[in-house]
Formats: structure tokens, C-alpha cells, sequence
């Protein structure tokens, strides 16, 4: 019932938009900015801030994944910081066994993948709130697993973990962190503003816009959901995976229900549904409890995290890029109407 | 055997607590089609600022938990005023987006207001116990079931039997047809939401009377009640609440056959296989809507 629209050649969904060359202008001139941006840090700022933009590098992978489930396919999961801690944990004990960071990556994909796939199928055939539920469990599951095998993991008290060595590159290093995370960070932007582009892409915001009609085009919906909660796992195991290399200790709180619900409110803070917004997000989610830090109100942090998350999800749906965006459309007139590539 | 019984006290006692929050969850649902997740924080509100008020502040202990509901009342219903009713149509899951901010808003006031330690509770009965053919029974065992029963038993009798009732069940299946045919809509959600107010904090207080108080207890609660309504299907009555007491029973069996820790693997284990294997017809909430 799915193939009609499924296995249409990819370029025939191109949007009958501004014509080929704007398009291909358009993402020269994002990578441009993109790389200014990415400069600013090891140019401009010293060791402890070019440790904070490792951070943020790390945590984009992670929003850039909540943003592909939520943002996209309308779907929750309340235990996206737990997947980062599957990768964060995978991390630790296969770099305990002395393997490099090719194989840890790989055991992250893997396992991140495994998790994801019990949590999805049997839930994504049912409605999306039975998904946030069973999240929420697997959440508590993660948090079990941890305490319960403290030989291997660490426990409730933490575990160091060995900096990505790879030549003269050590993840020890915040310059060398930044770099090392800027790298699979691109290459996780790259393929999320694709994403927008394909056909995958196309099913997603179906799904999410109109489940039922989405379903009525031939859009196999439950199918959808799996591959958007499978993708968002692989990027949060990677996020784990960097986080893990550049902070060098984890630790269960780190990916516990309110971690995850701090990744949540990046995302919607920064505009579910772009790249530009996951970005932003984690921009947030690290930069902001180390300003209040620095202005002595830590405590604050969270009252202020949850009163926007409630105040944004019900005002200003768009987050930060919707509201950029229109002071832009303001700002040029009346006109472009339409939305840019999401 | 007098073990086994031990574990079934134990499992119906934790069951019906799970239970009577459920049935806040519930009713919230049929009434406005949408999910608190804040509703344990609603509950702990109670909680906490009754032992912060007797405690620290020397207030009566009845008088103390009065404010606390009267605190969760307030709280719950200015959740819906407030944030639930201007949700815009067509945007299915913000009330999950929405309640999660103030969740964490509530957890973060009240540790702000109070602290982040954990502080034991009034007991309520749950040192006074009585020995039962072999089981050990609890004062506060009694409470729980009895309390939960009875309320639980007035709330059908409340839908069911009476004309409010009859009202509340026309405005959850069509709230613009019965507002309509006369029936106050939004007086009877206001009076939903504040019911489930005193529900919430009834439970948080006897769970806090059996464990202890602090701004977190609350939430693997919430997670084991929502767990049995996704189970059980949220426009349904008793069959979600029966899971409820018997997700509490099969938690305390896991834990006396397998050990202390099995507990939360085996809850998880149970709705992933349950999920997995109930035909979806069965387990589709939304499809129908039965008070």
C-alpha cells in the first residue's frame, strides 16, 4: 500500500522551488557561516571556553537527533539523555577493554541501535504517547543497569573515561576535543538538513502534521516512526560517545529524566524542526547553566528551563529560529512568504 | 505461604495506590483528552509543604496536610487555566511538551522553597501493625485499601449514578454537544482538575507516609500508574485500574522471587511484551470513550 509514494525517484520531490542554482547558492553560503562560526572558538577564545564549544558540538549531535524525532515526526521520547548514556557507557567499557575510537563508535551504532529497536517496535505501532511512556521507562531501566553493575560501569559514582586518541590528536586537549567532535557534528548536520530533502524527510512531517492522512497517501506511518526513533538513537550514542571523550567522566545523573528533559527544552527553545534551532538548543543547554554559575544563581537554572519549555511550547511554537525568522521577514517587507528548507 | 501472603499485601497495598493516582490520571483524561505529566509534582506539592509546615514550622499535622491539599487543588487546577486550555487545536502531544516544562518547574521551585534532601514522613499507621493469619498487616495498609476502594467506588457511583455524572460523561465523549444541551463544561473541568488535585495529594501522602518526602519521590510513581493506563487503555475505567493493583502485585512478586532489584527491569519487560504481543484494536485509546 506504501510503494507508490515510498519508492518514487528521490529528485522528483524536489520542491518546484527557486531553481537549482539558488538552491546550490544557498547551502554555499550555510557552509560559509557554518565554518566562520566553527572558527570562532579556537581563534578567539581560551582553553576552558574552547572546552565549553566542545560541549555544545557534542550536545548538537544530540539535539540535531531529538529534533529529527520530535521536530520532524512529532514524536516524544523521554529518554534521549539515556540513549546518550548508552553510548556514553558503551564507550567506557569498550575503551576499558583498550579498543580505539573506530571500534567504540562502532559499538556505540550498534547498541544504540539494539536499545532503540526494543524500545520502538512494539510501541510505534500504537500512538505516540505510549512511546513517551515506555521511554520514560527505559529511562528507570538505564538508571537500574548502571547501579546494578557497578564491576562494569562505574555504579552511582561515576566513571572516568579515556580521552579519543587518534595520532597526535588527544580528546584530553579542548582544542583537540573541539576539532574531534567538530567533525562527526558537521557530518550530523549535513545528513539532518538533507534529511528535509528526502523522501524519509517528507514522510516525517507528514506523520507528524496529519498522522491519518499521512497514512491515507500511503505513507507507512508506523515504519516512519521506527526509522526517526532509530536515527535519533545513533545520534544521541554519538553525542554520548563525544561527551563521553571530552568531559572524561560520566556519570548517572548526567543522563537521567531531567537530562533528558533539559534536551527537550533545547529543542523546543531553539525551533523544532530546523538544524539551526537544534544547534541553537544546544547552545542553550550548555551555556546557560554555566552563566548562571557564573552569576551565582545555579539554582535558578532549572526554574528558568522549565518555565520557558512551558512558556515556548505554548507561545512561540517556532522557538528562537521561528521568532528570527519573522523579525527577517519584517525586516525585508512583506515579502517571502514561503518557509526555507527545514 | 505466610511469605507469599506478605508479598501480596505488599503488592495490593502498592497496587491501589497505584490505582487511586490512576484514577486521577484518568478522569483528567476523559474530561480534557490530555496528560499531566506534572501530576505527581501536584502531589508532592502536598506532600512536601505539609511536612515543611509541620515540620519546620510547628503546624498541627492535620492542619498541615489540609493546606497541602488545599496547595495541590490549587496548583492543579491553575495547570489546566493556565497552560491545558490554551494548548491551540491541532497540536496533539503539546500537553505532554507543556506539563513536562512544568514538572520541572515545580521540582525546581519546591527544592528552591524547601531543600533537596529526603525527610521522613508522619507514618500514618505504618508502625502499628497487627498480625493477620501469619501476614503482618499495617495500620496504614488498611488505610490505603480502604481509602482507595472507597474512593474509587464513589467516583464510579459519581459517573454512573448520578445526573453530574451523566453530564461529566456526555461533556469527555462531546464537550461542544453537551455544553449545547446546557451542561456547564468548564465549571465541570475546573471541578475535574481540582478533584484530581485532592486525589494526587491523598496519594502522595500516604506514599510519602510509607517511604519518606523529598521533590523527586513521586515521579517513579507517576511512571508505574501511567505505565498501567497505557496498559489498561486511559478511556477505560475499571480495567486500568485493575492493572494498576496488579502491576503492583506482579512488581512484588518480581522482587520476592528474583531480589530486591529485580523490580524496574521486570515492569519494563512486562509492558514491552504486553505491548508486543495485545492485538492494537485492544490497546488503541482514543478510538473509543467510555467514562
Amino acid at each position: 500500500m506504501t510503494d507508490a509514494t515510498i519508492t518514487r525517484p528521490r529528485r522528483s520531490a524536489q520542491p518546484p522551488a527557486t531553481g537549482r542554482g539558488a538552491g546550490a547558492r544557498r547551502t554555499l553560503t550555510r557552509v560559509a557561516v557554518f565554518a566562520v562560526i566553527a572558527a570562532v572558538p579556537p581563534l578567539l577564545f581560551d582553553d576552558y571556553w574552547v572546552f565549553m564549544s566542545a560541549q555544545v558540538v557534542a550536545f548538537a549531535v544530540a539535539t540535531l537527533g531529538l529534533d529529527i524525532l520530535y521536530g520532524r515526526t512529532g514524536q516524544m521520547s523521554l529518554a534521549h539523555a539515556s540513549f546518550m548514556g548508552v553510548g556514553a557507557y558503551t564507550t567506557y567499557i569498550v575503551s576499558s577493554y583498550g579498543h580505539g575510537p573506530a571500534v567504540q563508535l562502532g559499538a556505540v551504532v550498534v547498541v544504540a541501535l539494539l536499545a532503540a529497536l526494543v524500545v520502538a517496535v512494539p510501541t510505534l505501532r500504537l500512538s505516540g504517547l505510549r512511546l513517551a511512556l515506555v521511554t520514560l521507562a527505559f529511562g528507570e531501566l538505564l538508571a537500574w543497569a548502571i547501579r546494578e553493575t557497578t564491576d562494569l560501569t562505574g555504579g552511582t559514582q561515576g566513571a572516568s573515561v579515556d580521552p579519543i586518541v587518534i595520532g597526535a590528536w588527544d580528546s584530553s586537549e579542548p582544542l583537540h576535543a573541539y576539532l574531534i567532535a567538530l567533525v562527526p557534528a558537521a557530518i550530523a548536520t549535513l545528513l539532518a538538513a538533507h534529511l528535509g530533502r528526502t523522501q524519509l524527510g517528507r514522510r516525517m512531517l507528514a506523520v507528524r502534521d496529519t498522522e491519518l492522512a499521512a497514512e491515507s497517501v500511503g505513507v507507512a506511518v508506523a515504519r516512519t516512526k521506527i526509522t526517526a526513533f532509530l536515527i535519533s538513537a545513533v545520534y544521541a550514542g554519538v553525542a554520548g560517545w563525544l561527551y563521553a571523550a571530552i568531559v572524561g567522566f560520566i556519570a548517572p545523573p548526567d543522563f537521567d529524566l531531567f537530562a533528558s528533559v533539559y534536551l527537550f527544552v533545547a529543542v523546543v527553545i531553539g525551533g523544532a524542526g530546523t538544524v539551526l534551532g537544534a544547534w541553537l538548543g544546544a547552545a542553550y543547554i550548555v551555556l546557560v547553566p554555566e552563566l548562571f554559575t557564573l552569576a551565582g544563581q545555579p539554582n535558578l537554572y532549572p526554574i528558568v528551563g522549565g518555565a520557558l519549555l512551558a512558556v515556548v511550547a505554548l507561545l512561540v511554537p517556532d522557538g528562537i529560529v521561528g521568532l528570527g525568522r519573522g523579525l527577517w521577514r519584517r525586516i525585508r517587507g512583506a515579502r517571502g512568504g514561503q518557509e526555507g528548507s527545514r | 505461604m505466610g511469605d507469599l501472603g506478605q508479598i501480596l499485601v505488599g503488592g495490593i497495598t502498592t497496587g491501589s495506590l497505584y490505582a487511586l493516582f490512576l484514577l486521577g490520571v484518568l478522569i483528567v483524561f476523559q474530561v480534557s483528552k490530555s496528560i499531566n505529566f506534572a501530576y505527581g509534582q501536584v502531589g508532592m506539592i502536598a506532600a512536601f509543604s505539609a511536612w515543611f509546615l509541620y515540620s519546620e514550622h510547628g503546624l498541627p499535622v492535620p492542619l498541615a496536610l489540609g493546606v497541602g491539599a488545599l496547595l495541590a487543588v490549587i496548583v492543579n487546577s491553575a495547570i489546566d487555566y493556565a497552560a491545558i486550555r490554551r494548548i491551540p487545536e491541532g497540536r496533539p502531544g503539546l500537553d505532554l511538551v507543556v506539563t513536562l516544562g512544568i514538572f520541572l518547574l515545580i521540582t525546581a521551585v519546591m527544592q528552591q522553597l524547601i531543600d533537596a534532601n529526603a525527610h521522613t514522613f508522619v507514618s500514618l499507621g505504618a508502625d502499628s501493625r497487627a498480625e493477620l493469619g501469619g501476614v503482618v498487616v499495617s495500620l496504614n495498609d488498611g488505610i490505603v485499601v480502604g481509602l482507595t476502594v472507597t474512593i474509587i467506588v464513589g467516583a464510579y457511583l459519581l459517573l454512573n449514578r448520578t445526573s453530574l455524572g451523566t453530564s461529566l460523561r456526555a461533556s469527555a465523549e462531546d464537550a461542544g454537544i453537551a455544553q449545547a444541551a446546557g451542561v456547564n463544561v468548564r465549571a465541570l473541568r475546573t471541578a475535574t482538575w481540582a478533584a484530581a488535585g485532592v486525589i494526587a495529594a491523598i496519594v502522595a501522602v500516604l506514599v510519602a507516609s510509607r517511604l519518606s518526602v523529598d521533590a523527586f519521590y513521586m515521579t517513579p510513581f507517576l511512571i508505574k500508574a501511567f505505565i498501567a493506563g497505557m496498559i489498561g487503555g486511559l478511556d477505560r475505567f475499571w480495567l486500568p485500574l485493575s492493572v494498576a493493583v496488579a502491576l503492583g502485585v506482579y512488581e512484588s512478586l518480581a522482587v520476592f522471587i528474583l531480589g530486591a532489584s529485580a523490580g524496574t527491569p521486570a515492569v519494563f519487560l512486562l509492558i514491552i511484551v504486553v505491548l508486543a504481543l495485545v492485538p492494537k484494536r485492544f490497546v488503541n485509546e482514543r478510538n473509543e470513550v467510555r467514562a
